[in-house]
């Protein structure tokens, strides 16, 4: 069952990517041919492929992981897949498809950007990479959470829940910060970042060192998937979806 | 094989119970006929046998083994719903081959006649369907599937009477080639009558017969003459409703289990006709509103 609806998904997935990439790939020809004719050369067409197949494909996971939740789980629920089974294949598809591209892609594109860099800036670096994978992965993340929301809230209470997030947020900084700094000074310490005109991959170093990158990864990536996933427990079919009664 | 039952079963929204405490017991290969009005919580009874909502409370036993949470799997049931649940950019042809895949079997060549006699072409998309063609292809793949549970809310929905009348023909050449239990609701109810094999009428949250077809007719009585005569042969019978049409008057009875059938000992007035009900009728009577003044 697992197998089955991972396909499912998967197969979509790469369906999308392919034809985003087969349209870039005439878009970006058709461009280099025109934009530069006279300087036109073997090299920088496949340059220009690679980059534009990187792009492309991270934008269009992005998007599908903001698209792709309702339908999935609504056949999958129709076809007695469990609700756990849905949520597991809908990260695993996204993530693993995200990693798969972007290890297709990113290489080739780093290595042509790097003969181009006169710095010392390694584009290999395993922490700048690290740190490029995940927040690829928090905007994913963050569409899941929020195709979920709606999903379940559908159209009544989703904005009003969203809005009431961003105020408490907005309270939170002004009011609650405040305090908790002037109650644990170390607090700034931590969360603070120090670059000292640092390079690209000191500083990413010393991001993925601080505890604020954890607490950045968790409130960003592992939280937008818990709710998701709370959200997904309790998703129903559409016209039994909660709704925001009028007489509320 | 294997039973699905429910029991203390209640369903809210909100403060509206929508069912109350209903306990069945679905049996293997049977075809059944759910009846109940517009509201009664048919569809809601469905979705919940085929875990697509949760129940408030209440168990519901797959082979005496409880379905708990809301997380349970179960492929063995699959529901036909008015809702369209099957992507809507999709053509017919990929959500079978989709059903297939998650279902790990499909009848294709079931469904190919179905589609070819229905005149329906797999290369369309779902949304492209009018309402009637939905159904119809929506309980193609119904039929298609290798559940043994079959649910199918409003199978006929929007179809012409040509249509309904080759749909009930495939829905008893399914059942025949492969026995498996099919709950059917409708509202339709003389069209099914000739299908169905056992009878589930809920009304006002509740269920009010669970019984066979034929048990049910044979309860179900109308008594027809002058209104003393009639009056007089249905004194403590359990009166469902009363009509009078000119000087014709006709009490409908359904007994139960105080009166399993109408007692032989009580003389019928030479000018009284008794004679059973068809099951449009006695479900009328049955679910009809103010029925509590003459019961």
């Amino acid at each position: 069952m697992f197998k089955a609806m991972l396909r499912y998904r998967l197969t979509a997935i790469w369906k999308t990517l392919l034809i985003a990439l087969a349209i870039g790939a005439v878009v970006t020809t058709a461009s280099e041919l025109i934009l530069s004719a006279k300087g036109f050369t073997l090299g920088i067409l496949i340059g220009s492929l690679i980059t534009m197949g990187l792009v492309v494909t991270q934008l269009c996971l992005i998007t599908l992981s903001f698209t792709m939740t309702r339908p999935y789980f609504e056949f999958g629920i129709l076809n007695g897949i469990s609700r756990k089974t849905n949520y597991v294949t809908h990260l695993v598809s996204l993530l693993g498809s995200q990693l798969v591209t972007f290890m297709l892609f990113y290489p080739a594109t780093a290595a042509i950007f790097q003969s181009h860099i006169e710095d010392n800036t390694n584009l290999f670096d395993p922490y700048l990479m690290f740190i490029m994978i995940i927040g690829t992965w928090i905007v994913i993340a963050s569409g899941i959470e929020i195709s979920s929301f709606i999903t379940l809230f559908e159209r009544k209470i989703w904005w009003i829940v969203i809005t009431l997030w961003v105020v408490l947020d907005i309270l939170f900084e002004h009011y609650v910060h405040p305090v908790i700094n002037s109650i644990l000074p170390t607090w700034t310490k931590l969360t603070g970042l120090n670059f000292n005109s640092a390079s690209i991959m000191t500083a990413a170093k010393v991001v993925v060192m601080s505890p604020y990158f954890w607490l950045t990864v968790f409130t960003s990536f592992i939280f937008p998937l818990l709710v998701a996933w709370v959200c997904q427990y309790f998703m129903q079919t559409k016209k039994i979806a909660l709704k925001w009664r009028r007489s509320a | 094989m294997t039973e699905l039952t429910t029991e203390h079963l209640i369903k809210q929204f909100g403060n509206r119970v929508v069912l109350d405490d209903i306990n069945l017991t679905l049996k293997p290969n049977t075809i059944y006929g759910l009846l109940g009005r517009n509201g009664a919580g048919k569809s809601t009874l469905l979705s919940i046998l085929a875990n697509q909502i949760s129940a408030s409370s209440g168990t519901i036993k797959w082979n005496k083994t409880p379905l708990t949470g809301r997380d349970h799997s179960l492929q063995a049931i699959y529901l036909m719903s008015e809702q369209n649940l099957f992507n809507k950019e999709n053509r017919l042809k990929k959500i079978m081959k989709d059903t297939a895949l998650l279902q790990g079997a499909f009848n294709q060549t079931l469904a190919d006649k179905m589609l070819a006699d229905f005149e329906l072409n797999p290369k369309q998309k779902i949304n492209q369907l009018s309402t009637g063609y939905r159904t119809i292809f929506k309980t193609i793949v119904a039929l298609c599937v290798p559940a043994d549970y079959v649910f199918l809310d409003e199978p006929i929905l929007g179809l012409d009477a040509n249509h309904r009348v080759l749909l009930y023909r495939y829905i008893l050449e399914a059942y025949e080639n492969r026995p498996r239990t099919f709950v059917l609701s409708t509202h339709i109810i003389e069209e099914i009558a000739n299908l169905i094999e056992h009878v589930l009428i809920l009304d006002q949250s509740r269920i009010i017969i669970d019984d066979d077809l034929e048990t049910v007719l044979d309860h179900s009585y109308q008594i027809s003459g002058p209104k003393e005569d009639v009056l007089a042969y249905c004194q403590e019978l359990p009166i469902l409703a009363s009509e009078q049409i000119g000087t014709l008057y006709t009490n409908y009875l359904y007994t139960n289990y105080l009166y399993t059938e109408l007692p032989a000992d009580r003389v019928i007035p030479d000018r009284v006709a008794i004679k059973h009900v068809d099951l449009q009728t006695i479900f009328i009577k049955l679910t009809e509103k103010g029925r509590e003044q003459h019961v």
